[in-house]
């Protein structure tokens, strides 16, 4: 993916993140890319698709797929428990949701925090450094499309 | 900068479509008048209308070219109607005619592409000038109206009692605009977004002498407005407008006479009472006469979007009311229920009917799709006079609206083939010996929940080892020539790059045609075969599947999941005992169901789902089919026979084999599960018979 209009003004502006833990690292997506955290509802199992999408959920009378993030990022996979959710991203219009461990905070992030990665079109597309914790900020479009 | 008037986008649909449809209509009248002696007065007073209706119209949206070719063939009939004994050459006339029709068509395909500038008509409408002087006799002198600019006494636009707040304008519009009353009618409905509008002269702009009224004295517009300056600069800028000022109310002698027009003497008043009364009797003897011819139709246009919505919500009440009426809920209540189930029939009986219903608004007989091709037929005729009569059976079928759609391209594309390659010439047809006459036959109908619609000639036929020789020159051939089925050599004319037809015509030979047509069908789910008996004739035909949103499906459990398989794909459902089983030595699975053997999919491996029954006698077996290919399906058990809407799967998950592993797409039920919709005919795809005939 290429970078669009609106990771410019990110990088130019700062903006409003959705932070989040995987494995005591932390993620995020940028808040206009969410529209809605949720407990983990009912999967439903579809065969054919690769290991990292769990399945479809009924999301507001619609079927969306449902990534499990950590399958995604090749983390060591754990139990869910009643403090993991699922964020609900918007990609193009369409939704899909990602089962993470925890959300954490919707933070404020200046300019100067951010750097851009040196790769265009990778799953992280810039990295936040806040006082002493990175941050790695998600293309939701690569979290949910991408085949490894 | 777009072609038409600014402000008139949303109006833009409406127009092509009516348009469009007003086109079509004048095409059948041309079509079926074009062989009698004599055109009807029914039919002249419709043409007549017809194309006033489109000069009205395109000259609201502003494009002058169109208003003013369909002005001049309003002419042509304004003098036939005028004069029904009037001697003039009728295949001129109908060459005029189904040419004017074809460029305004033309112009309507273009009309939403800014790159392709108007078509200028000039030469066109000098021709039918020139027919309608022809016509007339060349006695009859080029009307010149004499409408010179007089020095007009404006006082009378200037009532005493006006508001000083009340501004006068004066639009005049160029002398070739067809018709100022409809540029008019454009600019008040512009000008009132910046100032209100009092009162116009000529007061209805709808009035038939409007026209004239406006060409001979200009438009008089009255208004009030914050900004006098803006609005003088948005009548010049409207379309046509020649000259926009502002009148001044002229000094003392008009103020002198104006009291006096006034108020009239009581005598005077009483003679224009009587005067009225006596107008208005023969008026209205006159008034049911002229509305008499008029047919008005109880038919509404409704956009195709609306009814999409219309029938995805029926579907939504169709899916809740299933889970209203048999909600878990209800099992744990041990009171009586009667009444309940009662109304719960009710009401399922009326949605059954409600969804019926909105099926039937979207469906339109295949008669719309198969009339176009009487023009194509009549066009090609006339170039290669190959005499061809075109025949339909079924066009009563009724389809989609969708469908019928998708079928135009195709259906034209293989018409003009089966007139340019399977028809032979009239001399090659005496030399084979056939006496019947050239024929072209279009059928429709249904078949195992498609719509079959195919075109048939009774020509030359496909020649098996011309096809082959030139599929070899063209490099097509995959395997030796002699393992080729006739299916198969006939499908070579459908694929990319074929043309048998050796030299190019204007009508077919370049081999791009039907491949495309292929593909084209093939996008929604449809397919196209091929046919041919060598001197006998070829039949191509369309099958496509009804599509119908709501379908009827049997809901199977495999492991954890449920898998919906659409009714009509299924022949029985059965449970098998050990001995109908058979395991051959290759690892291949059998079950013998009467006298067949048929293959056994078991639905669990097919998708990799765990946890699922593997035991042959304790789950359930379905015996499907599609096309050509038979199996049967293994899985636990039945769930419910119910309806469902099937989604496709959302586009983030177009990177996946989802459609090619059997599965259409997803459907969320009355309890919020999901099920998945299952493609039967992708799932059987390895056990197609091979195709030998």
């Amino acid at each position: 993916m290429a970078f669009t209009e609106q990771d410019m003004q990110f990088e130019e502006t700062g903006g409003k993140i959705l932070s989040f833990f995987a494995d005591n690292k932390f993620y995020a997506f940028m808040i206009t890319d969410v529209t809605d955290i949720i407990e983990i509802p009912e999967i439903t199992f579809i065969p054919g698709l690769p290991d990292y999408i769990k399945g479809m959920m009924n999301h507001r009378g619609k079927a969306i797929p449902v990534v499990d993030f950590r399958k995604r990022m090749a983390l060591p996979e754990t139990v869910y428990d009643d403090r993991s959710c699922v964020i609900v991203v918007e990609i193009n219009s369409q939704q899909a949701g990602v089962i993470v461990d925890r959300v954490s905070d919707v933070e404020d992030i200046l300019p100067d925090m951010i750097a851009r990665s040196p790769v265009e079109g990778a799953t992280v597309k810039f990295f936040i450094s806040e006082s002493k914790k990175r941050i790695s900020l998600l293309d939701p479009e690569r979290v949910v499309r991408d085949r490894r | 900068m777009p072609k038409f008037e600014a402000g008139m986008e949303s109006m833009l649909d409406m127009f092509v479509f009516e348009t469009g449809d007003l086109l079509e209509k004048l095409d059948d009248i041309l079509m079926r008048t074009e062989q009698e002696d004599t055109i009807g007065t029914e039919d002249i007073n419709e043409i007549f209308r017809t194309m006033h209706t489109i000069k009205g119209s395109a000259a609201m949206m502003g494009l002058q070219n169109m208003s003013t070719l369909a002005h001049a063939v309003e002419d042509l009939f304004y003098i036939i109607r005028d004069d029904p004994e009037v001697k003039y050459d009728k295949p001129g006339l109908y060459e005029l005619l189904f040419a004017s029709s074809d460029s305004l068509k033309g112009e309507l395909d273009n009309i939403n592409d800014d790159d392709i500038p108007l078509t200028d008509f000039s030469e066109l409408e000098g021709r039918i000038h020139a027919f309608a002087a022809q016509m007339k006799g060349e006695s009859a002198p080029a009307q010149a109206q004499g409408a010179q600019a007089q020095a007009e006494d404006i006082s009378h636009l200037f009532p005493d009692d006006e508001d000083e707040s009340i501004l006068t304008y004066k639009v005049t519009y160029q002398e070739n605009c067809a018709m100022p009353s409809a540029r008019g009618f454009v600019l008040l409905r512009g000008l009132g977004q910046i100032a209100e509008v009092t009162s116009t002269l000529p007061e209805d702009l709808d009035a038939d002498e409007a026209d004239d009224e406006i060409k001979a004295h200009g438009l008089i517009i009255k208004l009030i407005t914050d900004d006098a300056k803006k609005v003088l600069e948005f009548l010049e800028d409207g379309i046509n407008v020649e000259k926009a000022e502002q009148l001044h109310k002229p000094e003392k002698t008009a103020a002198a006479q104006a009291p006096a027009a006034a108020a009239p003497t009581p005598e005077q008043a009483e003679k224009a009472v009587e005067q009225a009364k006596a107008e208005a009797a023969p008026a209205a003897k006159q008034a049911p006469k002229k509305a008499a011819p008029k047919h008005e139709q109880s038919l509404i246009t409704v956009n195709l979007e609306k009814l999409d919505q219309l029938l995805d919500l029926v579907a939504e009440i169709v899916i809740t009311q299933g889970s209203v009426t048999s909600s878990p809920d209800l099992k744990g209540i041990s009171a009586n229920l009667d009444r309940f189930n009662k109304s719960a029939r009710e009401l399922k009986k009326l949605t059954d009917e409600l969804q019926d219903s909105v099926m039937s608004i979207r469906m339109v007989p295949v008669s719309t799709a198969f009339q176009k091709m009487n023009r194509v037929i009549r066009d090609m005729n006339q170039k290669l006079k190959k005499g061809v009569t075109l025949e339909f059976v079924g066009e009563e079928t009724e389809v989609d609206k969708s469908i019928v759609d998708i079928l135009n391209d195709p259906l034209m594309h293989i018409t003009r083939n089966a007139v340019d390659h399977g028809i032979e010439t009239p001399e090659e047809r005496a030399a084979a010996g056939k006496t019947e006459p050239p024929t072209v036959t279009l059928s429709a109908g249904y078949d195992s929940g498609e719509v079959v619609i195919s075109c048939r000639d009774n020509g030359a036929g496909m020649d098996r080892a011309k096809i082959l020789a030139k599929a070899k020159k063209n490099g097509l051939l995959t395997k030796p020539e002699s393992e080729y089925t006739d299916k198969e050599v006939y499908a070579f004319t459908i694929a990319a790059g074929f043309s048998t037809n050796e030299t190019i015509t204007e009508y077919s030979g370049r081999g791009v045609g039907m491949d495309v047509v292929k593909k084209n069908i093939e996008k929604v789910g449809g397919k196209l075969l091929v046919d041919s008996q060598f001197g006998v004739g070829s039949v191509f035909t369309i099958r496509i599947p009804l599509s119908l949103s709501i379908i009827d499906v049997l809901s199977v459990q495999v492991g954890k999941n449920s898998l919906s398989v659409p009714i009509t794909a299924i022949h029985e459902a059965f449970s098998c005992k050990q001995e109908n089983y058979i395991k051959d030595p290759d690892g291949n699975e059998f079950i013998m169901l009467r006298e067949m053997c048929l293959p056994l999919i078991r639905l669990n491996r097919h998708f990799n789902i765990a946890d699922a029954v593997e035991d042959i006698e304790s789950g359930i077996m379905l015996y499907c089919s599609e096309g050509d290919a038979s199996a049967v399906l293994f899985a636990d058990s039945i769930i419910a026979d119910q309806q469902i809407v099937v989604k496709p799967f959302s586009p983030l998950l177009s990177d996946f084999p989802l459609k090619e592993a059997g599965m259409s797409g997803c459907s969320i039920l009355g309890d919020g599960t999901i099920t998945i919709g299952l493609d039967v005919k992708e799932i059987l795809a390895p056990y197609v018979k091979k195709a030998d005939a």
